[in-house]
């Protein structure tokens, strides 16, 4: 059940909201630049604002056009897992795509590994192949017969998550001294990102997307459950791997960039199924848009609460969405949960 | 015409097959109950049929298609399936619920032409859920919610229905809106209509055929009369059944028997009773001590007595006369050897006469040797004493003689009583 507002309301005000907040964004940080002078400074810089140009061309903008990206795909991926794997608790790191992109991670870390690979260094691109990879494990651990039965896949997922939890926790001694390095990449962070992510992470962005934007109605079908939906016409295991791979790809190029961002993925779902209802034609580009909102107030408070210390901003996402979602729980809890 | 074909089809999910070398053909337009126990391979069947799983041997035609070569939008225009239960987690409203049975119809966005909302709003109205539409899918109640799951099915414009127990969790209200609601389907449009089923009286109150199935084969198919005959669900179910014809519908009732399989609460080598009933006086005795577990027998009652009846049933040993004559000497010989068998003497709420004094006579004999007598209390001897007096009169003395009047209620505890207390 949706709430009072119509859905293509919801999804302007959304826009609005985001294209106001990146240019507001844009102004605020360590080094203030008052609003009424950003036009002037982008496009038309004095003398002496040569280097406020730079801050906001090279420092600011692709931060936040990057945080955007991250949000969106996070926002995407964990509406896709909580539809394919019917859990309202899941987010896209369920399934072990954040403990192989950690210990990808990790690794390079520990073993000082120094290269590149298609413009990536070694830490995102190890983050990157421990992502992708641990879910392809997964999903042929998960193969019975042919099929693949989002519950096993689900467990399969979460044991593999285990295990390579542990396997993080062993790195992460091995770190020794650099803890705090591993702990910000653990909590996400934007911290000298810049355009080079952005290029890296636009392929897999578009890519992705793509994929599940095809498969957004079968995914309303899919939450009925196999059985129901292979029912209804839906080719169910043709389906399912369309929209793993999708998922999967728009979370290991966003964990790549960005390190384990959380809450997004789980809580911008739920905010925006009670907001605009369960379809997920319209879903979709709804917790896009609401992740990619809700990461670019995230990151630029982590960059300007406490100058110069940045914060990492998983912990403002969870500080700031929290309550908001546990106020809309209570409000729509009648007609959201339904009461059995 | 045939509408299903099945050629010796077998499926096991591991190595034990639950379906053996099925041969099965389903017309178009018959209302079809599949029965059979736990593990029959009823819901295997039907999956089959739904195309949900394939047969490792075999095929499974429909139309003469092989159902596991179509593609799954395919079957689902010309099959509609209701599983046993619907949940949701996620808040669909009704209205988009049913929307979904058009998804086989729709290009990949899946936006609703006129066609589609047409036959939406007609599922909607068949099922009688057109002011639920707006409601969330988990606000419905349990009937309300199975009859929205039909509605999906019905817009998907299927050509056979199949549902795997659809009101095994519904109060008999809803079970029989359900039911009303396929068999007017079946009638009216000639919809096809496949059902498994643990409620042999629900099936064959409403479907025209049933087939019964036992360990992976079909042990018989036909008219529900010819199925469900009492010897055939005996041998499928391993219980005692009574089949009845019902008086208003003519369709077959099963009840239950308290046979071979020991009840709750049952004592083990009960005592024997004997029971001196007639004219239908004594059948829930009869019944009550079979099914407490105690040895009865009964007598003398005329053949073709209501409680005579009752006790071949039961398969409870019987002194019988011919019908309306009074007791001869040899019954009431006969009888009298039960008698002294007997631990207990019952004496039902019946009327005496002439014909049946010598039971009475009986009683008093028997009381007078020690055995205990119980009355069952209810009409005052008076008024059911046709003998002018004598009736009233032995009754008289067997109560001096230490019968005991008890209520029908009671009999049961007061007779397992007594075993315990010895």
């Amino acid at each position: 059940m949706q709430g009072n507002l119509s859905k293509s309301v919801i999804f302007i005000i959304t826009l609005f909201l985001l294209l106001a907040g990146a240019f507001l964004a844009l102004a605020w940080g360590s080094v203030p630049i008052p609003w009424s002078r950003l036009p002037v400074i982008l496009f038309n810089p004095g003398p002496e604002e040569g280097t406020l140009q730079l801050i906001l061309v090279q420092l600011r903008l692709p931060r936040i056009v990057l945080s955007m990206l991250v949000g969106f795909s996070l926002g995407v991926a964990g509406c896709v897992f909580q539809g394919l794997l019917r859990n309202p608790m899941a987010d896209p790191y369920l399934v072990g795509i954040s403990a192989g992109a950690g210990v990808g991670a990790l690794m390079a870390m520990v073993l000082g590994w120094q290269f590149q690979v298609l413009g990536l260094g070694a830490g995102p691109f190890l983050a990157f192949a421990g992502g992708l990879g641990t879910v392809l494990f997964v999903y042929r651990l998960a193969r019975v017969g042919g099929k693949v039965p989002v519950t096993s896949f689900l467990l399969a997922g979460v044991a593999v998550g285990f295990l390579l939890n542990a396997v993080m926790s062993v790195l992460m001694v091995a770190m020794g001294r650099d803890l705090h390095r591993v702990l910000y990449w653990l909590l996400g962070s934007f911290s000298g990102r810049g355009w080079t992510q952005v290029q890296l992470i636009i392929p897999y962005f578009i890519i992705g997307l793509i994929i599940l934007v095809t498969q957004a109605r079968n995914l309303n079908l899919l939450v009925l459950g196999e059985e129901a939906a292979l029912h209804l016409g839906v080719n169910v295991e043709k389906s399912k791997r369309l929209l793993i791979a999708g998922a999967t790809l728009l979370t290991a190029s966003a964990v790549a960039v960005s390190g384990l961002v959380g809450f997004v993925g789980l809580i911008i779902p739920h905010i925006m199924r009670i907001l605009a209802g369960p379809d997920h034609r319209v879903l979709l580009p709804l917790s896009g848009l609401g992740g990619a909102l809700f990461l670019l107030w995230g990151d630029t408070m982590a960059r300007s609460l406490m100058p110069p210390v940045e914060l990492p901003v998983g912990v403002i996402t969870a500080l700031a969405g929290g309550p908001y979602f546990l106020y809309l729980l209570r409000r729509y809890r009648e007609t959201y949960f339904g009461g059995g | 015409m045939s509408l299903y074909e099945l050629k010796e089809v077998s499926f096991s999910y591991e190595k034990e097959p639950v379906l053996k070398d099925l041969q099965l053909e389903i017309r178009e337009g018959s209302f079809l109950g599949l029965l059979g126990p736990n593990g029959s391979g009823k819901t295997t069947l039907l999956r089959l049929l739904s195309g949900a799983l394939s047969p490792q041997k075999g095929n499974v035609f429909f139309k003469g298609q092989e159902v596991s070569l179509m593609e799954p939008a395919e079957r689902a225009r010309a099959m509609g399936v209701v599983p046993q239960e619907f949940n949701l987690d996620f808040p669909f409203v009704l209205e988009e619920v049913v929307a979904m049975g058009r998804y086989p119809y729709l290009p990949w966005w899946g936006a609703l032409g006129a066609m589609d909302q047409e036959k939406i709003e007609e599922a909607l109205y068949i099922t009688g859920l057109e002011r639920l539409r707006k409601r969330t899918i988990n606000r419905l109640s349990g009937g309300e919610r199975q009859r929205g799951v039909i509605a999906r099915a019905l817009a998907q414009d299927p050509q056979v229905l199949l549902l795997d127990e659809p009101v095994s969790n519904l109060d008999i209200r809803y079970q029989q809106e359900v039911f009303e609601l396929l068999a007017r389907l079946n009638h009216d449009r000639d919809l096809t209509i496949i059902l498994v089923s643990h409620d042999l009286n629900l099936a064959a109150q409403y479907c025209s055929e049933l087939a019964l199935l036992s360990q992976g084969s079909i042990k018989a198919m036909g008219s529900p009369k010819k199925v469900l005959e009492a010897g055939l669900v005996e041998s499928t179910y391993g219980v005692a059944v009574e089949v009845a014809e019902n008086a208003l519908t003519g369709r077959p009732q099963v009840s239950l028997l308290p046979h071979r399989a020991r009840a709750a609460g049952e004592i083990e080598n009960g005592p024997w009773v004997h029971v001196i009933g007639g004219g239908g006086s004594a059948q829930q005795i009869l019944y009550g001590l079979k099914r407490w577990g105690f040895r009865a027998s009964l007598g003398v009652v005329n053949a073709g007595d209501t409680d005579a009846e009752v006790a071949r049933r039961l398969d409870i040993p019987r002194v019988l006369e011919a019908p309306f004559s009074a007791i001869s000497a040899g019954a009431r010989e006969a009888n009298e050897k039960y008698i002294e068998q007997a631990d207990f003497l019952l004496i039902a709420d019946v009327p005496f006469g002439g014909g049946n004094m010598a039971n009475l006579e009986l009683a008093l004999e028997a009381a007078r040797r020690g055995c205990r007598v119980l009355r069952i209390k209810g009409k005052s001897i008076e008024e059911r004493d046709y003998t002018g007096g004598s009736a009233a009169w032995l009754w008289e003395v067997l109560g001096s003689l230490g019968a005991i009047d008890i209520e029908l209620e009671e009999v049961f505890n007061h007779l397992k009583g007594g075993v315990e207390s010895e």
